[in-house]
């Protein structure tokens, strides 16, 4: 964002910018867009309304796990994070977990902030590979990191005393409720001046040109636009055939169908997102303040929402939470992978579920709508919406879309999900299983060349970083042919010496931090809730 | 470079008897056991209950004297320490030391039936030490014992150290099996000359899943 527009009180813009901004939906997506764009647009006379859409949110997970993007949208709309935590039932994320996911038995993890570990100058993983290949490491990459560290520790990612490494950093996400972060996200956004039209969209007037002219809502208003923002979910799993405008990934991925039930929570509060592996599809435990909210995503084709349910409450009865109550019966929700075909069509930008519906795995879908927003703030149109501007937005947001898909497969490159469906279990086959899945050509070849040599690239900024891909194929034991060539110029003693330093130094950050749920019994019930008054605050 | 192996497991998963095994098969390494470096193991089903009133916390064990024994053994080139550990990287003091921790997994009632059985051939091997009435009392204060703490214990025990680990192996079966299994994870990951040593293994035993299974 360019901040001198807003922070100069003298300027007065000259473009005629579409004025009326009107935003169709009521969930997380419309409400972050209505915060956003008030935010930054509304002292350049922008006027952002909200009209809700119905409260059917087909695909919607009750709790998110979300990247630190959130954490960078959050301090640029000046908005203390606790405030949003506290709105929200939220806990912090340092890591994600997972179990049983290559094949039973075996954990490894993926921490944030693995992009910024090096070793003599050197990125982290090749440093490791070269010494794991040379059969000098037992550890796994993971280890050297100290979210990971802290994770296991059960530490708060902030300190009461100073700023810590993970609050100087950014690189922490948090577990949140969705329907809560919608409603933080309405107040914040009613605050900063956005308008609300109470009651239903009963019908959209089109313009004649393929877009939107105004909203009638059940109560007969009229609320006319210049520029629409549609974040309606939208449900194509009533029967009536395949969805338009719309390229499905149905072939991506293995799960069609999420069962998902709350229960009480426990302590210590993990500081981690876990996922386990099942032979028809993946469980995520995500902790809130004091519930744990767990999914199971499954295949329709070989379960039976009873089954999944059933599965379901054993697994958290028996396995998570040992006898405490459960909060909720099991609720059940289809997924319709995808995206739209076009983003932006006329004077309407499809945004959120309207626009794109990726695999939950990779906890990639809340940075996916922040991405669709910031990216529509920096190509926001003159009053025309000329053809360029929507191509560029439809040519940037497809690539993104489709580069947080492959992230989202890579997951499953070699879980234990596909090679059970498949019936085939071994690396040599599991290029041949992902082209079964629908693996893109990008994908391929992202994969063909990290086993040839271990690089990766990625093509947006936005996306997933490169460590954090090459750290989740090694955690899934998946290591390329050979080592960086770099990496032999350097004496493996130093490379070891370095190693077993990142350990201690680790230790030596995390040991201060407070543990989890101390900081959250601050955030959530401390004196400075109670009493309203601000009492020593988290560095 | 030096590595430590942590072998986990609850009472009666069998770490100690896969240990001993493991240890003859990779010469020159290093077996260490926490219990010896413990000063203040909880010895009764008081001292059991008091300790988990007081919060159940690992870090109230003092385990400097093994983190030291840990940093000599480390510090000699090529050694592969071995150690057995029922609190693994959940204690703060060990979890720097730990290269690579395994869960060693089986069902609690497994675990029970294997250290009765064990507890009472320790009786009928050795009738002087204790009479048969006392025998029995006290095999009968370890089942009360079961009941009210132990048992919950596995439970957490399975659920914190074990959700710590990298590979949970499947406990169940003979020394033999166990060992064959743990052969099987340890030997892609070892050096090749210790890797020689260890016997591949013709299958990955599939271990059981302890979130499925009652505690």
């Amino acid at each position: 964002m360019n901040q001198s527009t807003t922070d100069d009180p003298s300027y007065v813009p000259t473009i005629r910018f579409p004025k009326r901004v009107v935003i169709l939906g009521s969930d997380v997506t419309a409400w972050m867009a209505a915060t956003m764009l008030t935010h930054h647009f509304g002292r350049l006379g922008i006027c952002v309304t909200v009209c809700p859409g119905d409260s059917n949110h087909a695909s919607a997970f009750r709790a998110c796990a979300t990247s630190s993007a959130l954490v960078g949208l959050l301090q640029n709309i000046g908005v203390d994070e606790h405030d949003m935590l506290r709105a929200c039932r939220g806990t912090y994320r340092l890591a994600t977990q997972f179990s049983d996911w290559v094949h039973d038995g075996r954990d490894f993890w993926q921490p944030f902030g693995t992009a910024s570990l090096r070793v003599e100058n050197l990125a982290l993983f090749d440093a490791w590979l070269s010494e794991r290949k040379a059969g000098r490491l037992l550890r796994p990459l993971h280890s050297y990191s100290p979210h990971w560290t802290a994770s296991l520790a059960g530490k708060s990612p902030h300190s009461f005393s100073a700023p810590s490494l993970f609050a100087e950093s950014g690189q922490y996400g948090f577990h949140l409720d969705t329907d809560d972060l919608a409603a933080w996200f309405r107040t914040t956004a009613l605050k900063f001046g956005a308008e609300e039209i109470s009651g239903a969209i009963q019908k959209v007037a089109p313009n004649g040109r393929g877009g939107m002219a105004q909203v009638i809502t059940d109560g007969g208003k009229a609320v006319p636009g210049d520029l629409f923002l549609d974040c309606r979910a939208i449900s194509s799993l009533s029967g009536k055939g395949p969805r338009k405008n719309w390229t499905s990934w149905h072939d991506c991925f293995c799960g069609d169908r999420a069962a998902q039930i709350r229960m009480a929570g426990r302590r210590p509060v993990p500081v981690f997102t876990h996922l386990t592996g099942l032979d028809n599809g993946w469980v995520r435990a995500i902790p809130l303040a004091e519930e744990i909210d767990s999914t199971y995503v499954f295949a329709s084709d070989t379960e039976t929402d009873d089954q999944a349910g059933q599965r379901l409450r054993t697994m958290t009865e028996n396995g998570v939470t040992a006898g405490d109550s459960l909060r909720s019966d099991v609720e059940f929700c289809s997924i319709d992978y995808g995206r739209r075909t076009a983003f932006w069509k006329d004077n309407v930008v499809f945004l959120g579920h309207a626009a794109c519906q990726i695999d939950a795995v990779a906890s990639t879908q809340l940075h996916l709508i922040q991405t669709g927003i910031e990216l529509l703030m920096e190509l926001f149109p003159d009053r025309n919406i000329g053809r360029a501007t929507r191509s560029e937005f439809n040519r940037r947001m497809t690539s993104i879309a489709d580069e947080f898909r492959d992230v989202a497969q890579l997951h499953h490159v070699l879980t234990r999900t596909k090679q059970a469906r498949s019936g085939r279990v071994g690396r040599s086959e599991s290029a041949a299983e992902c082209r079964g899945l629908g693996v893109s050509d990008n994908l391929q070849t992202v994969l063909d060349v990290y086993d040839a040599c271990g690089a990766v690239e990625v093509r947006h900024a936005e996306s997933t970083p490169v460590e954090e891909i090459r750290s989740l194929l090694a955690g899934c034991g998946r290591l390329p042919a050979r080592p960086s060539l770099a990496v032999r110029s350097i004496d493996p003693g130093r490379i070891q010496a370095a190693l077993r330093q990142m350990v201690t130094t680790n230790e030596a950050l995390v040991n201060d931090l407070p543990l989890h749920e101390e900081l959250l019994d601050w955030i959530h019930t401390g004196p400075f809730q109670q009493s309203g008054k601000q009492q020593t605050r988290p560095a | 470079m030096s590595q430590v192996i942590a072998i986990c497991g609850t009472m009666g998963s069998g770490k100690t008897t896969v240990l001993q095994q493991l240890s003859r098969q990779i010469p020159g390494c290093v077996r260490l056991e926490e219990d010896d470096y413990n000063p203040a193991p909880l010895r009764s089903l008081a001292e059991v209950q008091a300790w988990q009133e007081r919060g159940g916390q690992v870090d109230e064990f003092d385990l400097s004297l093994l983190a030291a024994e840990l940093q000599a053994r480390t510090a000699v080139p090529d050694n592969l320490v071995l150690l057995e550990t029922q609190f693994g990287r959940l204690h703060a003091t060990l979890r720097p030391w730990i290269d690579l921790q395994i869960w060693i997994d089986v069902d609690a009632d497994i675990a029970f039936a294997r250290k009765v059985a064990q507890l009472t051939r320790q009786f009928l091997n050795s009738p002087e030490t204790a009479s048969a009435e006392e025998s029995l009392n006290w095999i009968a204060g370890f089942c009360e014992s079961y009941l009210q703490t132990t048992r919950k214990l596995f439970f957490r025990q399975r659920t914190e150290v074990g959700g710590q680990c990298d590979e949970r192996i499947n406990g169940s079966g003979t020394p033999q099996d166990v060992c064959a299994r743990l052969q099987a994870v340890l030997a892609p990951v070892l050096a090749v000359e210790k890797m020689n040593l260890l016997c591949k293994p013709e299958f990955h035993g599939p271990s059981t899943r302890p979130q499925e299974r009652t505690p």
